[in-house]
């Protein structure tokens, strides 16, 4: 196994030099073109994750046989990751799902596609006001606009929402409660430019390889940038670090307000920016109250280097070290995070927390300066995000609270008056909470796995198999074992498609090659049933004016039958572009334009807001807020929050305080357990455990267990540990000082592994104001087996 | 073991002594050619080792460029999670 993964590497290794080397032959490739090869090849982001890599595919006979990283897309610049260069296999594992299937007798059995758009419209229409939508960050922006349309425009019910709730909540709230609007400020041009590099429980080398490996290149080619790795365990990342800050989980909190602490009473603050940028705010939940900046100072002064030392873990020396780099004005810091700050009980709080220390130090607005908050899924910003595929929110930023909002998207959707439902629908734990209790009665579940991923699994999915469940997906998994009906889907280049990366790129791709057997795609699926409905007389689907929905008209006035799969499928219908070409208007309602779907088309992706210039150029935007960068800053404002809360240009500063996590280890269960991914797969392994390359280099879960509490517990690596909490418990095979290593009292457990279901033994426990649980700690115990 | 991928810009005319040279390293490899040069993959002992060979042919009288497109921090210890 050793040697295989070795191999696996050195090949990963290989063909990305190999790919990068000849790279140059599909050179400026904007739409389709035939190499030399007799290969079609096309631009495409790649399938997995939030970084968004530009790839070139390469078709022939309708089968893609070929990925190389495209030289064209600044993201990646050519380079690829392990996962990006294995992309294509994940449409050929033998048992991608090729027809529609309906539960008879417990059974799932095979049916028409007739036979499963009925079966669900007819229990849609019965229970419209309590069906839901489960969706995902690997929506594209049309599937993610169509689910939002079909249920809030055309059930009058919100609940919808996505697992993108399990990974970037607390982001979401974080910039909204900050500057009043979602989404960075910086792009990745910023990661060229920084100096100073500090890491917020972000694993880089695995969960953003390419981005980490354009910061490897830049010291491999002697530039300095010093690294700070704040983080309970060390990992691939920490390799690489000069600064290996190991703190107690939850102690991020109080580290962020020791730094601002440090600047303020040692005056190294900048002074200007804060007068210029900054409000200050008290308060725990969204919306606080003012404060002054002596009152702020005031209530800052618990957060001694001491207070620090004794709830985060890291010492006064290693505090006092990373204010040194905040308190440079000549350092150019770029602060970095992902899961480690977002799933947190305090989610929202440790995002504001971070904004604080680069708001107070000036290092915000420039470029190499800047907060940034990764994604982890392809389309978890421009889908989730942008479209607001959020139990209260709509397209655009509107929210469904707000009645000025509603009214607005009625106006959008031609919808009578008053459709749209004014209570939120139920977040992503929420949601399944109400399956459990069947408060909710059925739920259509795409392009995610919740069976898998949910926290604290045995309470919540128990019941998912008696309600009405519907998964469109690619391959079986084990929440479509669970489904009544369950849906065929087309994958990646089988569709047209559009996601949004966590820069604020806009990538466009073609469909590429027909999807297997009956499988279609999930927009498709959606607009048959809503049809369905519309024939069957549920007002929903009627618009003011009378029509269907979801009506398109062609140049000559007439309705294009787009829930007709022949006409779906038809080269002559471009359905996403209809689909985007509808929406893109809500967009500017917050500044953020994204380009047209043609502009699109001969783009490696547009940063948004992406505007006219004089010349009627379409011109992205690097840098948001920021004065010659976005268009919507206020000439002589430097750096303009124009969305921000008290409407005076400003941001927040909040004193969000340290709070103990809900369960801590105690005499009965006294280990931290952290839960995470891995290079190799992709979330649920779903895909990538199809790929026989990918599955070859990491096939099992594991337990990373600290070296001295191994030895104190006599485990070597490969002994059985059982981990078990106060929820349930699952045997897993050791490992010392391998890949990570925990710090003593922690152990970590990757979620990919179906046969090793995590979430039993995870906490239920969510940041209140964002609702993203909290997956990186609760209370284990370990013992060998 | 960390795992790097290069490529490899060679000086004009020394291509084939340049690669004769490098297979005979039991360290390397030499993956896909053309006409600008090749790609080249390196596993070495630690991280200091793997930046101080890619140091190191960037000064080789043959070699014109080597840009590093392709790191891996391979894991610490011999014994890997496949093998628990
Ligand atoms: S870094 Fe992410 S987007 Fe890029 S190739 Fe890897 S998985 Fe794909």
């Amino acid at each position: 196994m050793q040697v295989d993964r070795r191999e696996f590497i050195k090949k990963a290794a290989l063909s990305a030099a190999g790919a990068v080397l000849i790279g140059s032959m599909p050179k400026s490739l904007m739409g389709a073109a035939r190499g030399e090869d007799g290969l079609i090849w096309q631009k495409a982001p790649c399938r997995f994750c939030g970084v968004g890599c530009g790839v070139m595919v390469g078709v022939k006979d309708g089968r893609v046989v070929a990925v190389q990283g495209d030289l064209e897309n600044p993201v990646n610049k050519g380079l690829l990751c392990a996962k990006g260069y294995h992309t294509s296999h994940i449409l050929y594992g033998e048992d991608r799902l090729r027809k529609p299937q309906v539960r008879k007798n417990g059974k799932l059995t095979d049916v028409s596609w007739d036979e499963a758009i009925e079966t669900i419209a007819k229990f849609v229409k019965k229970n419209d006001d309590t069906f839901a939508i489960y969706g995902s960050g690997q929506w594209t922006v049309a599937e993610g606009y169509t689910a939002m349309k079909f249920l809030k425009g055309g059930c009058s019910n919100n609940n919808v929402d996505p697992n993108a709730r399990l990974c970037m909540a607390s982001a979401v709230v974080g910039m909204l409660t900050t500057y009043g609007v979602d989404e960075p400020s910086g792009c990745y041009e910023d990661f060229d430019l920084c100096d100073t590099l500090v890491l917020w429980g972000n694993n880089m080398a695995e969960m953003h390889p390419v981005l980490w490996s354009r910061i490897v290149d830049r010291r491999a080619k002697g530039e300095k940038i010093e690294i700070f790795d704040l983080a309970t365990r060390r990992t691939r990342t920490t390799q690489e670090a000069d600064h290996y800050l190991e703190f107690t989980p939850q102690g991020d909190l109080a580290i962020a307000n020791g730094i601002c602490n440090i600047l303020i009473q040692e005056g190294k603050y900048d002074k200007n920016w804060v007068a210029n940028h900054c409000n200050f705010r008290a308060g725990k939940d969204g919306a606080g109250s003012p404060m002054t900046f002596e009152q702020y100072k005031e209530w800052l002064e618990t957060y001694t280097p001491e207070y620090v030392e004794e709830v985060a873990g890291i010492s006064p020396r290693e505090l006092k070290l990373l204010a040194s780099r905040f308190a440079d004005p000549s350092k150019k810091i770029l602060s970095l995070w992902c899961m480690g700050m977002n799933q947190h009980t305090r989610g929202t709080w440790i995002n504001n927390l971070v904004y604080n220390v680069h708001f107070l130090s000036g290092q915000f607005g420039a470029p190499g300066k800047t907060a940034f908050s990764l994604t982890g899924q392809p389309s978890a910003c421009g889908t989730c995000r942008e479209v607001g595929t959020l139990a209260h929110a709509l397209p655009g930023g509107r929210v469904v609270a707000n009645e000025v909002h509603r009214q607005q998207t009625e106006d959008f959707w031609k919808l009578p008056k008053g459709r749209i439902n004014p209570k939120p629908g139920h977040h992503t734990v929420a949601m399944f909470e109400a399956l459990n209790k069947n408060t909710l009665s059925g739920v259509w579940v795409q392009v995610t796995n919740p069976a898998q991923t949910i926290p604290n699994l045995n309470e919540i999915t128990d019941k998912l198999k008696n309600r009405f469940l519907v998964v469109s997906d690619v391959y079986p998994t084990i929440t479509t074992d669970l489904a009544t009906v369950v849906l065929p889907s087309a994958l990646w280049v089988e569709k047209n498609g559009i996601f949004g990366n966590s820069e604020r790129r806009t990538q466009q791709w073609f469909k590429m090659i027909e999807p297997p057997g009956e499988a279609r795609d999930d927009v498709w699926q959606m607009l048959a049933v809503a049809h369905k409905l519309y024939e069957m007389g549920h007002p929903g689907m009627i618009n003011r004016d009378g029509d269907f929905l979801f009506t398109f008209k062609d140049e000559n006035g007439q309705e294009i039958e787009i829930w007709k799969w022949e006409v779906f499928n038809s080269p002559d219908v471009n359905v996403d572009r209809l689909l985007y070409e509808e929406y893109r208007p809500f967009t500017k309602m917050k500044h953020k334009d994204v380009a047209p779907y043609d502009v699109l088309v001969k783009n490696r992706g547009m940063l948004w807001p992406v505007v006219q210039d004089a010349k009627g150029r379409w011109r992205e935007t690097k840098r948001r807020f920021v004065e010659g960068e976005d268009p919507f800053v206020k000439e002589g404002s430097g750096v303009d929050f124009y969305w921000g809360k008290e409407k005076d240009g400003k941001a927040r500063v909040w004193a969000r305080p340290y709070e103990a996590p809900p369960e801590i280890p105690d005499k009965e269960y006294p280990f931290w357990l952290c839960t995470g991914r891995v290079l190799e797969h992709w979330h649920t392994g779903t895909m990538t455990r199809r790929v026989k390359q990918l599955n070859a280099g990491m096939p099992n879960a594991y337990v990373e267990v600290n070296a001295k509490d191994a030895a104190e517990m006599n485990i070597s690596t490969g002994n059985m540990v059982k981990i078990s909490s106060r929820r349930g418990s699952i045997n897993l095979p050791a490992w010392i000082n391998g890949r990570g290593s925990p710090q003593k009292g922690l152990v970590f457990v990757p979620f990919f592994d179906e046969s090793k279901l995590i979430n039993e033994v995870t906490l239920q426990a969510y940041c209140p104001l964002s609702k993203e649980p909290d997956y990186k700690k609760c209370a284990v115990k370990i013992e060998k087996v | 073991m960390p795992i790097s991928g290069y490529i490899v810009i060679p000086k004009k005319g020394t291509v084939d002594n340049l690669i004769a040279q490098l297979n005979q390293r039991e360290d390397v490899e030499v993956g896909i050619r053309n006409q600008k040069g090749f790609a080249l993959v390196a596993a070495t002992i630690d991280d200091r080792e793997a930046k101080a060979f890619g140091k190191d042919l960037e000064q080789w009288e043959t070699v014109e460029s080597a840009t590093l497109v392709y790191h891996n921090f391979e894991d610490t210890v011999t014994q890997a999670a496949t093998s628990v």
